[in-house]
């Protein structure tokens, strides 16, 4: 079923097949028609088109550190979500503890940045960063407007990590994703 | 067009095309389908009965850029963007910084926020930035959030620097800007 | 007034007025237009078939607040004023939490502030995520142990059953002899 641009009716007869491309499939079409959860929000997918999404969360308390410097997941698995649905593009926000834990510097930092795995990696230009050590305790927040992926329903996004120098720990993490 | 309050049809109702012009046509050109055009836009409502897509965006400027300003003030490459809004503005911000001269402390730091100019003008605040006080090479990379509203118009959003004085020069790079119409 | 399911029309069938009520009528209004009442708001589900629109929610606090509480906690002043900002939100289940202020710790431990939910400090807390060998860190609290002055802050997605929720903001110091001041503290609150 698709959209039916609605159409100027004149007078005279009024045939089922109107009613049923006007009333019942464009309709069909509408937010109250696609809606099939609670706390979801709906986005554009094209055209005339229109898709119900979720706001998607993960999240990972655990301590653990890397040495790496370039980015990587960190953890078995990565803090990841998969299988995110969306038509092109998606906000990811991401926020974490992290400090530098050895070989701290002037010049080294914890970074924490975001990847849609396989389409975009994750870069410094997004990341949060801290030059801070063990008694910094810095919380810091990041977000990246990820487009240009190609629609898909399998795209996983993912929290990556690395060090300057020596190695970054980092704990309290969460990922939420607003697919589009 | 616009929408119309559906009416409550009773028996031997004569169904006229004006009707059903009115009831059928110009309202479903009013849902959200009809207003979907293009893919990646979220459905927010534009006012009584009336609802819109709206399209996030980011921004972004790379390069360093320094200041002794302790008034907010843009500096080359922004980053800015503008963006009709039906009352409300999500805004995200973010870049690396430090203190290239002078020693960071308490009271003497570098600063960035977003500066609003148009429907709703608001100069960068204090309570709508990122401040830090480190003077570390490295840079530490922090973001922050404000929900700016009004009335429903048209804002410019440009991200603006300052330092606190007292001989502190700000440095900043990787500046992003994400802007998202409520 | 609820959405049904539009029926295939056929032809020869009588199209009454009660089809056109149901059909027409109540299904327009559960649309879109149909719900919006004011600019600005997001349109979100309520569940099957149902759609409604979502007020957000923001506040700030200029004032500045110097805590020595060494347990998370949202913290009232000598009159029993809670120090802020509050705010209460009506959601489906979800909602969007942002939180910044400026803050300092005086000797270098850390100074914790974030969102605390219909009161409950336990839901910031995580015993499981020691980053301290003596203390265990709130879970989703932001945090500077930086003497000097910064501004920072976090985001988190709380999850619960739909309805009203409170949201204070919470305020901790991790290290015995420290205390922490905080000004210009922002939430903002986003529910779906």
């Amino acid at each position: 079923m698709a959209w039916n641009a609605p159409i100027t009716f004149v007078n005279g007869v009024l045939p089922a097949s109107q009613l049923n491309q006007m009333l019942r499939d464009n309709m069909n079409e509408t937010a109250p028609a696609k809606a099939m959860n609670v706390a979801g929000y709906f986005v554009s997918t094209g055209t005339n088109a229109i898709a119900e999404r979720e706001v998607l969360n993960t999240s990972y308390y655990e301590r653990f550190g890397t040495t790496s410097t370039s980015y990587v997941a960190a953890v078995p698995g990565g803090i990841a979500i998969q299988n995110v649905a969306h038509s092109g593009s998606l906000i990811a926000l991401w926020t974490a503890r992290m400090y530098v834990f050895s070989s701290p510097s002037t010049t080294n930092t914890a970074c924490v940045s975001c990847e849609v795995t396989g389409k975009t990696s994750a870069a410094d230009s997004w990341a949060t960063r801290t030059v801070g050590g063990d008694n910094a305790f810095i919380r810091g927040m990041g977000f990246h407007h990820f487009t240009g992926l190609g629609a898909s329903t399998t795209d996983q996004v993912r929290m990556m990590f690395r060090t300057g120098a020596g190695q970054s720990n980092f704990s309290n993490c969460e990922l939420i994703v607003f697919p589009l | 067009m616009a929408w119309t309050v559906p009416r409550t049809w009773v028996p031997e109702d004569v169904l006229t095309a004006s009707v059903l012009n009115q009831q059928i046509r110009d309202n479903l050109l009013e849902t959200e389908v009809a207003k979907a055009t293009s893919a990646g836009r979220l459905l927010t409502t534009a006012g009584p009965n009336s609802v819109v897509m709206t399209a996030p965006g980011e921004v972004t400027a790379a390069t360093a850029v320094t200041t002794t300003s302790t008034t907010p003030v843009a500096l080359s490459g922004g980053p800015s963007t503008t963006v009709t809004h039906n009352g409300g503005v999500l805004i995200l911000y973010g870049a690396r910084t430090r203190i290239t001269a002078g020693t960071g402390t308490d009271t003497t730091y570098v600063t960035f926020g977003p500066a609003i100019s148009g429907t709703n003008p608001e100069a960068a605040k204090v309570s709508a930035s990122v401040r830090v006080a480190a003077t570390d090479a490295a840079m530490n990379r922090f973001t922050g959030h404000v929900i700016h509203y009004g009335d429903p118009g048209t804002d410019t959003i440009a991200l603006n620097y300052w330092v606190s004085g007292g001989g502190i020069t700000g440095e900043f790079a990787n500046r992003q800007l994400l802007v998202w119409p409520l | 007034m609820v959405w049904t399911v539009p029926i295939t029309f056929v032809d020869a069938d009588p199209l009454t007025a009660a089809q056109l009520n149901v059909f027409l009528r109540d299904n327009m209004l559960e649309t879109g237009p149909g719900k919006a009442t004011t600019g600005a708001r997001l349109l979100t589900t309520f569940g099957v078939n149902q759609i409604g629109e979502r007020q957000w929610a923001r506040t700030v606090l200029n004032s500045t607040i110097t805590t020595t509480n060494k347990e998370y906690a949202v913290i009232q002043d000598e009159d029993d004023v809670l120090y802020g900002p509050t705010l209460t939100v009506e959601h489906g289940g979800k909602c969007l939490v942002f939180y910044d202020a400026n803050v300092t710790s005086t000797t270098g431990g850390a100074a914790m502030f974030g969102p605390v939910f219909d009161g409950d400090t336990r839901e910031a807390a995580n015993p499981a995520s020691t980053v301290n060998s003596n203390v265990s860190v709130t879970a989703k609290a932001a945090a500077s142990a930086r003497r000097s002055g910064a501004r920072l802050g976090g985001i988190m997605l709380y999850t619960g059953e739909p309805g009203l929720l409170r949201v204070d903001m919470g305020y901790g110091s991790i290290n015995n002899s420290s205390s922490a001041t905080y000004s210009h503290r922002r939430l903002s609150i986003y529910p779906f």
